[in-house]
């Protein structure tokens, strides 16, 4: 009976390592096949110049910033409404009905497929309130898309927050707006973080709303005003990979492209893991 | 189940050396004054043994409740109890060393003679009996209402001792022969009427384990006469002699 | 002999459970007052009802008055911070913010601000850094815990120990000037030695500041109070001087419980 125990323990183990070493592998494939094939093409031109001869030459610099401006308008939307909606989720209305429909809005949201989003962006941005095909169109869908995740991480951190520090405060006298920004939101501040690392990484790389509200092929110049034209890493992958004259002779400008969006989502994501680490090591509990 | 069972237990067994040690008390004195009341000397043996055992009894009620107050924080009704137990074997253990000491003095039929003559000892001795009597059931019953009655008797017993050291005082001033026997008569009525004021003293402890309150000391009178009349009020203490 | 909190026909109501009976109490100026009581009696409850507290749990009713210096706390028209702020409370487990040990005495007096009378209205401005820094060195004093943290005021205040953090929470209570203080057993998640300088601190305070204490040590109660109360489920049972309480308890269900025989 002992050795049948030990026996699955390590067999049960092994597979548990097995797959955490799957994952890994697969990363690992991935970046190397995306490295492999688009490094050659990396360099600082790519980077800086607008594309030329049909995208088959110069750069991605359009695309790279047009992600990025998405990006901050994903960023300046999303964290504070869905920061402010988690907060009156958590600390407002708890077991309302109000707070009930919320909950369920919010879930049913995370759940919508992101092409019904583009379709959403369509109608209501760029026809209904005219702003036409345009980065805000884009970047107020994207918005919309990635609140139910950025208000369910926002959630979490601030349902997480112990309830004696409440009470601590509460019983010196504070009231409910004090305690919450004195110290449930530093407190939250981490998994805060998290929620928009994984939003903003999620709005950095879909391709399908950004398709219906007006992603440019190629653009010559860079946007200068949120309603004007834009150009984008993931759908410039996209159209490398489908639509250009040459699929072969292109195909390390679609890994280059990849490579540089993998990189720019990773960069930051470095950048709010080291804030959260900052707030995290500061609000140790 | 009731909890703190170490504890319960504890007072369990300290309510019964307790017990046992105020029967044993109350025995010794009771055969002290049989002996010479029914001339029956070979009692003198019994005497000894209980306040062999009364004295072992002390040591280890002592030693008991130390542990219980170190150990277990008593408080309320455990703690009075444990406050009464530790004043209470003090006084127990003076009834067993008066009973060998009257025990040791009577010593021959003279003595058993000469005590029947005198009326004033048997009544004392009936008094104090009941007196010791009374002591220890309001204890073991628990009844401060008894317990506060006690020092009423006391007061008699205490003018009966004058009214005997009286009387074998001119017995012996008759016949200097009979000096010898007169004070030892005078030391057991003396011993009787120390037995009394413990008696009255372990009613103090009783009321105030049952009460919580003081025994009034103002009514500790010193009236002889009322404290007579208490006396014929009270059934023959004898009758209960026989009791457990 | 004043009273610094008067319960009138108290109840509590968490939805349908009637945790507190009509409890009527007086609760003395400058004493220490323990509630004592088997688990679920109420005692907690019952002291949270002064601080208003429960108002932070959902489906708390509370019906009754509480009187403090004359006012039912319990009115409408009353201000719950400011009764907060009179009335503090330390908890059972330590909870000292993850600031520094400074900002977490400094944190309730930058709360209320000074209160300053100025043409015949009360004004309310921001503290100095002096008056703050003597605010938090008087309360961290008044707490004995300022000689071992006075070297390290910008420390994390859970970087202490634990009876330190308890220490902690009772200097910043302390900081707000309350008038009375609620402990909810502090000292069950301490060990002997640091309970016991908690314990000498209570008896301290109560030279300038009213004291309710919940314990469910008795003979902590018995040490540390003047006056004990003692619930049993919702009703309170007895109330009287801790003396008499422990040695000639009144009803037969208070001598049941301190002798440790409710089954």
């Amino acid at each position: 009976m002992m050795l049948n125990r030990r026996a699955t323990e390590i067999a049960v183990f092994s597979m548990f390592r097995g797959c955490a070493l799957l994952v890994v592998l697969a990363l690992v494939v991935l970046l190397g096949y995306i490295a492999t094939g688009g490094l050659e093409r990396l360099s600082i031109e790519f980077l800086t110049e607008m594309p030329r001869r049909a995208n088959t030459q110069g750069g991605i610099l359009p695309a790279i910033v047009g992600t990025f401006y998405l990006m901050l308008i994903v960023l300046s939307i999303s964290v504070p409404i869905g920061v402010m909606s988690a907060i009156y989720l958590v600390e407002y209305e708890q077991s309302s009905w109000m707070g009930r429909v919320f909950k369920l809005a919010v879930y049913n949201l995370a759940g919508v497929p992101s092409i019904v989003y583009g379709l959403l962006g369509l109608s209501i941005f760029v026809a209904f309130l005219g702003l036409g095909f345009s980065l805000i169109s884009a970047g107020l869908t994207l918005s919309i898309m990635t609140l139910p995740l950025m208000i369910s991480s926002a959630r979490e951190a601030i349902a997480a927050v112990p309830s004696t520090v409440r009470e601590a405060s509460y019983a010196l006298g504070a009231t409910k707006w004090q305690t919450i920004w004195h110290h449930v939101l530093p407190y939250a501040l981490p998994g805060i973080f998290t929620g928009i690392i994984l939003s903003v990484s999620r709005a950095a790389g879909e391709t399908a709303p950004l398709m219906l509200t007006g992603v440019a092929m190629s653009l010559q110049r860079l946007p200068d005003s949120f309603f004007d034209s834009f150009m984008a890493l993931p759908y410039h992958v996209f159209y490398m990979a489908t639509q250009s004259s040459d699929l072969l002779a292109t195909r390390p400008i679609q890994y280059a492209t990849a490579l540089v969006l993998l990189l720019l989502v990773l960069g930051m994501n470095l950048v709010a893991i080291v804030l959260r680490k900052r707030y995290r090591d500061k609000y140790r509990w | 189940m009731v909890p703190r069972t170490t504890f319960n237990h504890e007072m369990e067994e300290l309510n019964k050396e307790i017990t046992e040690m105020a029967n044993a008390s109350r025995t010794a004195f009771e055969r002290s004054v049989q002996m010479i009341t029914d001339m029956d000397f070979s009692l003198r043996e019994e005497v000894r043994t209980l306040d062999k055992r009364i004295y072992e009894l002390n040591e280890q009620i002592d030693k008991h409740c130390l542990d219980i107050i170190a150990l277990h924080s008593p408080v309320a009704g455990d703690l009075r109890l444990i406050s009464a137990c530790l004043k209470m074997v003090e006084d127990l253990n003076r009834f067993g060393r008066y009973a060998t000491d009257i025990a040791e003095l009577i010593d021959d039929f003279e003595e058993g003679k000469a005590f029947k003559r005198f009326e004033s000892l048997r009544t004392m001795s009936c008094l104090v009996v009941g007196l010791v009597d009374d002591a220890v059931y309001s204890f073991l019953q628990r009844d401060a209402e008894k317990a506060s009655h006690l020092h009423e008797r006391d007061d008699a017993v205490d003018a009966l001792y004058d009214t005997i050291f009286r009387e074998i005082l001119t017995y012996m001033m008759e016949d200097p022969r009979k000096i010898t026997v007169g004070i030892d008569l005078i030391l057991v009525a003396r011993y009787m009427e120390r037995v009394a004021d413990h008696a009255c003293n372990i009613g103090e402890y009783v009321y105030h384990m049952v009460t919580g309150e003081r025994l009034d000391p103002k009514l500790r009178t010193g009236d002889v006469e009322a404290s007579c009349a208490k006396i014929f009020e009270h059934p023959d203490p004898r009758s209960e002699l026989d009791l457990k | 002999m004043m009273t610094a909190i008067h319960t009138d026909d108290l109840h509590v109501y968490f939805d349908k459970n009637h945790a507190l009976k009509g409890v009527s109490m007086d609760i003395e100026m400058n004493k220490v007052t323990a509630v004592i009581g088997p688990s679920g009696c109420g005692k907690s409850t019952f002291i949270r009802c002064i601080n208003r507290m429960n108002d932070l749990i959902p489906g708390c009713m509370v019906k009754g008055k509480v009187m403090v210096d004359g006012d039912d706390i319990n009115d409408d028209d009353v201000d719950v911070v400011d009764v907060r702020r009179r009335i503090g409370m330390v908890f059972q487990k330590p909870n000292p913010f993850p600031k520094s040990i400074y900002e977490n005495v400094a944190y309730g007096p930058r709360l209320h601000g000074v209160a300053e009378f100025a043409d015949g209205k009360v004004r309310r401005r921001k503290h100095t850094k002096k008056e703050l820094d003597e605010i938090v060195e008087h309360s961290l004093r008044r707490a004995a815990l300022w000689d071992e943290v006075k070297d390290r005021l910008e420390k994390s205040g859970t970087s202490l120990s634990g009876g330190q953090q308890q220490r902690l929470c009772i200097a910043r209570t302390l900081a707000v000037n309350p008038e009375i203080i609620l402990f909810d057993e502090p000292c069950s998640a301490l060990d002997p030695i640091a309970t016991a300088k908690i314990e000498d601190l209570l008896v301290d305070l109560k030279k300038d500041y009213t004291v309710v204490i919940v314990t469910h040590s008795m003979q902590q109660a018995a040490r540390i109070s003047d006056r004990t109360a003692f619930f049993y489920l919702g009703d309170l049972i007895e109330m009287g001087d801790t003396k008499q309480i422990f040695e000639r308890p009144q009803k037969e269900l208070t001598e049941q419980y301190i002798t440790g025989r409710m089954g």
